[in-house]
């Protein structure tokens, strides 16, 4: 009898040839396909996508903040780093910011019109752009070379027809410069973080507006975390770049992102927002271990005993995120179905009734978020202060 | 991976370069998934023919959240089940009546060629479980894990651990049969 990894090690050898010319009609078929798509949807005569891209000013600045983007990541597996020119710096910080502030603004004038059509079109165009940040992000980490050979043996330019190839290039070169300049990866894992969150408050943003009144509510309640990772955003050191980061910016991103948890917890009521909150205190815990690796070696033993409080209160949030998550889903269903409770009704309150007497579900949140900002408070006394 | 996210990018943006780059990259893998799967290549052909048909389709709506590779093989495994559900195929053969299946199509037809190796371990897979067959391909060949793969059978991971081992233990006694004969 074969052992089985040599049956595994024969299963392996199936494989397949395909027929060439029969792949080639394979090819034939799919471009006619994808063509008469492209026709029938637009209706016109022959497929041109930069003008369909360019037909509006809002595409037209989503098209720009997709391609600086993306041939960044590209541009950055060429390893062409180079010091940038602080003037060429400049035209990059200020082409990538206008295109995503020119998104944000009409976002927010949408909100204030509650134009369902208009925000949901922003969202969209935000939340590429906040995916292509994570993207480039992510593969500053891993420095993939992926994209190399793809990039250098097709044009990527032929659809966008108006933007000069060797303009992007320079442009791109700077921005990677600025991105290699960062030692501390630290920093890398909060634009992750904070672009993904901003990926998934402009995604939340653009579905809530495709459905009705109702629903626009939530973008509502999405806003104001929405606003304070783009302030966190705003504040990066654009013109400083290789920082540290030391306690204290930890502690400020501590703050940062239990103030985020704390704003979703209050409009509870809106939708269930697990996913955004348990995101928040994750990235606070991870922080707080940043903390403690960072000050191991200088702390007092005031500040060793603030960290551990800081870091039990933190994993008893996320504890009580899990309970939370676990609850709601193999109970609150349940529950709801057995029709105790309507559907519209406040679902920490359901939990509360269910699992005994700690207040409302929220405001128990809110009391283990507040108790572990003042201990961030109290760790700020003793650490240096270069925020 | 980046450089599936670029060629998306570009698929939505309408570049048939993207499209035909996407094409070439997976198509030998979904092929393959799809005759190990169902044995009858033409069946297969179809299944994955059809995936791409209306992937070709699909550049205003399309969204993948995780992996293109992974988007793909999942079409590629819903059509399968489909085609099983339906009883095109025959989810599960005896070695009696197990063979290469005789194709309508002549040569030049053909789009996917398997070869004599090939045609053993196809006739081997057949004699299988379609549920045990699964596993097993879906992760010697689709590079799932056990987790994936019991996500997607709707059973536990202990569940489908036990179909792998079964599956390679009915496919040892087919194959080590094959040699004595």
């Amino acid at each position: 009898m074969r052992p089985r990894e040599n049956i595994e090690k024969i299963i392996k050898k199936f494989n397949i040839d395909v027929n060439p010319s029969k792949d080639q009609e394979m090819v034939d078929e799919l471009r006619k396909v994808h063509a008469k798509s492209r026709q029938s949807e637009y209706g016109t005569s022959k497929i041109d996508i930069g003008r369909i891209i360019m037909k509006s000013k809002t595409t037209k600045l989503a098209a720009v903040a997709v391609i600086i983007i993306t041939v960044m990541i590209g541009i950055n597996q060429f390893g062409g780093s180079i010091d940038g020119a602080s003037v060429a710096w400049a035209e990059i910080v200020q082409r990538v910011e206008q295109s995503y502030n020119n998104y944000y603004a009409e976002l927010l004038s949408a909100m204030e019109e509650k134009d369902v059509q208009k925000a949901s079109s922003n969202a969209d165009a935000l939340s590429e752009f906040w995916q292509g940040i994570n993207t480039l992000a992510e593969e500053r980490l891993e420095s993939t070379q992926e994209s190399l050979s793809m990039l250098r043996h097709e044009s990527f330019y032929d659809p966008f027809q108006e933007f000069e190839q060797h303009t992007f290039i320079e442009y791109a070169e700077n921005f990677i410069a600025w991105m290699d300049r960062i030692e501390d990866d630290a920093w890398i894992n909060e634009i992750i973080h904070v672009s993904r969150q901003m990926e998934e408050y402009a995604e939340e943003i653009r579905e809530s507006g495709r459905h009705s009144e109702l629903d626009f509510s939530y973008a509502e309640h999405c806003l104001p975390a929405f606003v304070a990772y783009c302030e966190w955003f705003e504040q990066l050191p654009w013109n400083g770049p290789g920082q540290v980061m030391t306690p204290t910016m930890l502690l400020t991103r501590i703050e940062r992102d239990l103030e985020i948890a704390r704003r979703e917890i209050e409009t509870l009521e809106t939708r269930g927002v697990i996913p955004f909150i348990k995101r928040s205190v994750q990235q606070a815990q991870k922080n707080v271990m940043d903390v403690d690796i960072r000050t191991a070696a200088s702390r007092t033993k005031e500040q060793r005993e603030l960290c551990r409080q800081l870091t039990r209160r933190i994993d008893e949030l996320c504890a009580l995120i899990i309970y939370g998550e676990i609850s709601r889903q193999d109970f609150l269903e349940q529950v709801i179905k057995q029709k105790k409770y309507r559907d519209y009704e406040r679902f920490d309150q359901v939990l509360t009734e269910e699992f005994g007497n700690k207040g409302t579900f929220a405001d128990y949140y809110i009391k283990r978020i507040d108790q572990a900002l003042s201990l961030c408070d109290q760790l700020y006394e003793g650490f240096e202060h270069t925020r | 991976m980046l450089e599936d996210k670029l060629l998306i990018l570009r698929f939505k943006y309408g570049s048939s370069e993207a499209l035909r780059r996407i094409y070439e990259k997976y198509r030998l893998y979904l092929l393959k998934l799809a005759v190990a799967l169902l044995h009858d290549v033409n069946v297969a052909e179809d299944v994955v023919h059809d995936v791409f048909i209306r992937f070709a389709q699909s550049a205003e709506t399309l969204k993948i959240n995780g992996s293109l590779k992974a988007y793909l093989r999942t079409c590629v495994v819903n059509g399968v089940h489909n085609k099983v559900r339906a009883e095109q195929v025959r989810s599960y053969v005896e070695l009696s009546e197990a063979g290469p299946i005789a194709s309508e199509q002549n040569e030049a037809d053909k789009w996917a060629i398997l070869k004599e190796e090939s045609m053993m371990i196809s006739n081997a897979l057949v004699q299988v479980p379609f549920e045990q067959r699964e596993v097993v391909v879906l992760h010697l060949h689709g590079g799932m894990k056990f987790r994936e793969i019991a996500k997607l059978q709707a059973v536990s991971v202990k569940t489908i651990q036990s179909r792998y081992r079964y599956g390679l233990d009915k496919l040892r006694s087919i194959l080590n049969s094959e040699v004595e004969k």
